[in-house]
């Protein structure tokens, strides 16, 4: 269904939810500890809808996107470390670097693996974690393997919401037109969709750059938000976390992606004891969803609020029976 | 010499990844699924070999006890999991064997810990050459890893389990059709590949001391690059010289890796090997179909 | 008029031989019909023509153009359409999405209209709409518009992968055995089908069947190969006449 983005339910709701969420942090409804949560749901957002352009619209299994985090956020710590300019100036553009450096690594890495069809693109994404890793611990970028402290904290809640909001509007907005149909085709039936006309080759590349260049912009608010990192915090763990959100929410589904992203970050500091085995129950339910509900758990948003609704009404008319 | 002695070392690392890698490589022929679990296997096999060693069980028995409880948990494996699923849809699988994989290895480490594990010696000794040391326990590597790949290239090659199992791989609807029992075709894979398997963890178990629960990931990652260095996905049909090619990819990668080891540096062992099998990939591109 | 231009082309794969200094060529606007036993070679034929394969030496030329050496996404741009043996499909895009993917060289828009949803994104977009109306009618696929491929019949099927290959806007429509598995009566309708393309869309159509009796009526000339080379071509008559060249098509 081609929906305006822009269409006034939608851009009402997102207003909404960013001036509720700006006065309840001033007038300290939220406190700060809430508040950085808020803010890495958001990040998780992004991490997670990027993923699912490139594994749920793409077809491509990927486990490479808490090392395209990594790179954008140790580009980003380098440049604002560097720089003595003023955060509004220095901030963006060391975000966006950061995106545009994984973005470059994301197209050398997928060269090889988008030429030929079949998922090679998945073992090569798994060595690229720990290759990311020990490269930033031995040749001591940023610290090493101590880790970099005293980042800026540049990621206020305004600046992390405008970017979540125009990074998924930017793929939603992908995803219904040519470019995204085309994509989607490629997952399905890679030679038919040659026989369209459409350079697949690039295709593929373009989407999974693109994913990562968004991992990388993710991974320069997250530094900045955090203030400490260590190469610890980027290894494939994440990535498997990520990928049990995309498949949980719906794989191709940019609004299940967004619930699954909200409740599986703030999910850990609600239940505070399952955060030892954090990444079994992640792992435990992502197979569960794939056996049993194959299509996600929150992809049919449609259906949810209609079945939200309808008992809504049942209330009502149960009510008046009375 | 120094070279020498770095080639003969990297027959330990090759033997242990020739093996997984055709584990892998069997395992892509028959149901097209890329068995992530199978690097997790491994390090379990190891840890059970320990536990039965300690427990003063003769090496040789630990090593047919861990063959069992490993064929047993791969053929599970395959009949609750990765049956219904590869019936379904094929990404799907995909995800369901990474996801098994990871899931497999955090509840281990969940269980048992992430501490490195002492591993007992079982054999010691060392043999001569003419002037050159050889580790015994690396003899052995080597020579049971060639008998292996020998045993299973005959069985494919002579006789008739084998050409039912090429049968299958090659189509599996036609067989079907023919009477051939295609799922019982594939849990003897499985078991095979079991079998396989210990081999590996025995081996590791022979000749290096200290293991952590982790390590099943990296080697399982490097047989997987060996197997498709080896010729996985361009040399399909032909089963048996598919066993060769696995083998010949585990010691390349074995090579590889103890050449920049001790040329240049731990860490680009990594970066080498998967650069290789970039360039690899890049340069055969139009052999995939 | 020539519009496809063979010229003396080999293709040797896995060791083999599969097509051997071949010459063929394709009037504009005409149906040609392609026959021979089978394994040789006709479907390698299309491989070439349509760029799955780059032949090892000979020159393959569209509208005076050298397309030896192109891919099959810039084929399809210059107008290069092909389907291939038993229906294809995307399955999980309704029958109306299968033909507009078809579409897809012919929406002009760029990133930044889909970004910022210009009037030409949306004026694209319905054009394209239409189009796709337009031909779900004349392949009298309205019946099934909103199903899924895997669920419509199978001269259905057929009907919509070639709709799926009109789309493309081809000057060329390469047809691989286009009524294999359907009964005498949908394969003559589909004949017809295969008529009315060629009249209104004024597209050349190069088809590979097995039964001579089905081109007899629609195609100017049809050429026999055998072994990778073609070795005669002819009006449909004077090749249902020749005793020889008709038992070497049925294999003996």
């Amino acid at each position: 269904m081609k929906k305006n983005f822009f269409s006034p339910k939608i851009f009402l709701l997102i207003c909404l939810i960013y001036v509720i969420s700006i006065v309840a942090i001033n007038f300290g409804f939220i406190n700060s500890y809430w508040e950085g949560i808020l803010k890495i749901a958001l990040i998780n957002i992004i991490l997670v809808v990027s993923l699912n352009l490139a594994t749920g619209i793409l077809g491509q299994l990927s486990l490479a996107h808490s090392a395209f985090m990594a790179i954008g956020a140790y580009t980003s710590v380098m440049i604002t470390k560097f720089f003595t300019a003023s955060g509004w100036l220095e901030f963006p553009f060391a975000v966006i670097c950061g995106g545009l450096v994984a973005m470059f690594f994301a197209v050398f890495i997928s060269y090889p693996a988008m030429k030929i069809p079949g998922n090679y693109l998945l073992i090569i994404t798994l060595a690229v974690n720990e290759i990311v890793r020990n490269f930033i611990i031995n040749f001591n970028i940023a610290g090493g393997s101590t880790g970099c402290r005293g980042i800026a904290h540049y990621s206020n809640f305004s600046a992390v919401y405008i970017i979540t909001v125009l990074i998924v509007g930017f793929i939603y907005l992908l995803i219904h037109s040519k470019y995204g149909r085309a994509t989607i085709c490629i997952s399905q039936n890679e030679m038919l969709t040659k026989s369209c006309g459409v350079d697949t080759f690039s295709y593929k590349i373009a989407t999974f750059s693109l994913a990562a260049f968004f991992a990388g912009i993710a991974g320069g608010l997250f530094a900045h938000e955090l203030l400490v990192i260590e190469p610890n915090m980027f290894d494939y763990t994440y990535s498997l976390e990520l990928l049990a959100m995309v498949i949980i929410g719906g794989l191709g589904s940019i609004s299940g992606s967004i619930i699954s992203a909200v409740i599986f970050t703030i999910l850990p500091y609600t239940i505070e004891f399952i955060l030892d085995i954090k990444i079994i129950i992640y792992l435990l339910a992502m197979i569960l969803v794939i056996f049993y509900m194959p299509t996600g758990l929150f992809s049919d948003y449609k259906a949810i609020l209609a079945a939200i609704k309808q008992r809504f009404l049942k209330k009502f008319s149960r009510g008046e029976k009375s | 010499m120094n070279l020498i002695n770095s080639i003969i070392d990297s027959l330990l690392a090759g033997g242990i990844y020739a093996l997984i890698a055709l584990a892998f490589t069997l395992g892509v022929n028959i149901c097209g699924l890329i068995n992530f679990v199978n690097g997790e296997l491994f390090v379990i096999c190891i840890y059970i070999i320990n536990l039965c060693v300690n427990l003063h069980i003769p090496f040789i028995f630990s090593v047919i006890i861990t063959m069992i409880i490993c064929a047993i948990s791969n053929i599970a494996l395959e009949f609750y999991f990765y049956r219904p699923i590869l019936k379904r849809n094929k990404f799907h699988s995909l995800i369901v064997s990474i996801g098994l994989a990871f899931l497999i290895q955090n509840v281990f480490v969940f269980i048992f810990g992430s501490n490195p594990q002492n591993l007992s010696d079982a054999v010691i000794g060392t043999l001569m050459f003419g002037s050159i040391e050889i580790e015994y326990s690396l003899f052995i590597c080597f020579i049971v890893t060639l008998a292996l790949m020998f045993a299973v290239y005959s069985l494919l090659k002579y006789t008739k389990l084998g050409k039912m199992i090429r049968a299958v791989s090659e189509n599996s609807d036609s067989t079907a059709l023919m009477g051939i029992n295609n799922d019982k075709i594939i849990l003897i894979v499985f078991g095979i590949c079991s079998i396989l398997l210990t081999a590996a963890a025995s081996l590791f178990y022979m000749s290096i001391s200290v293991t952590d629960p982790y390590v099943g990931t990296m080697i399982g990652l490097r047989s997987l690059a060996a197997a498709i260095i080896g010729g996985l996905g361009i040399i399909s049909g032909s089963v048996p010289e598919s066993v060769i090619g696995a083998i010949a990819g585990g010691f390349i990668v074995g090579l590889i890796e103890t050449l920049t080891r001790t040329y240049v540096s731990t860490q680009m062992s990594d970066i080498a090997i998967f650069l290789i099998l970039a360039v690899y990939l890049t340069v055969n591109c139009k052999k995939y179909k | 008029m020539i519009l496809l231009k063979i010229d003396n082309v080999s293709l040797t794969l896995d060791g083999s031989r599969i097509i051997r200094n071949l010459n063929f060529s394709v009037p504009q606007n005409e149906i040609v019909g392609l026959i021979g036993a089978t394994e040789s070679g006709k479907s390698s034929l299309f491989d070439l023509i349509s760029g799955v394969y780059i032949p090892d030496e000979g020159k393959i030329t569209l509208a005076g153009i050298d397309i030896t050496p192109l891919t099959i996404e810039k084929l399809t741009t210059l107008g290069v359409a092909r389907t291939f043996q038993n229906a294809n499909f995307f399955s999980n895009f309704s029958v109306t999405d299968n033909i507009r993917l078809g579409f897809h060289n012919s929406l002009k828009y760029n990133l930044f209209d889909v970004i910022l949803r210009t009037q030409k994104f949306f004026s694209n977009e319905k054009e394209i709409d239409e189009r796709t109306n337009e031909l779900i009618s004349i392949f009298n696929l309205s019946d099934y518009a909103d199903m899924f491929p895997n669920d419509i019949p199978y001269d259905a099927q057929c009907r919509l992968d070639i709709a799926r290959a009109v789309a493309t806007s081809p000057k060329l429509l390469l047809l691989d055995r286009p009524t294999g598995g359907l009964s005498i009566n949908q394969a003559e309708e589909f004949m017809s089908t295969i008529e009315m393309v060629n009249r209104r869309f004024k597209t050349a159509i190069v088809i590979i069947e097995n039964d001579l009796n089905l081109l007899l009526n629609i195609c100017s000339e049809i050429s026999v190969m055998e072994y990778g080379t073609i070795i005669a071509t002819d009006n449909p008559i004077e090749i249902k006449n020749n005793q020889v060249l008709t038992s070497i098509c049925l294999g003996e």
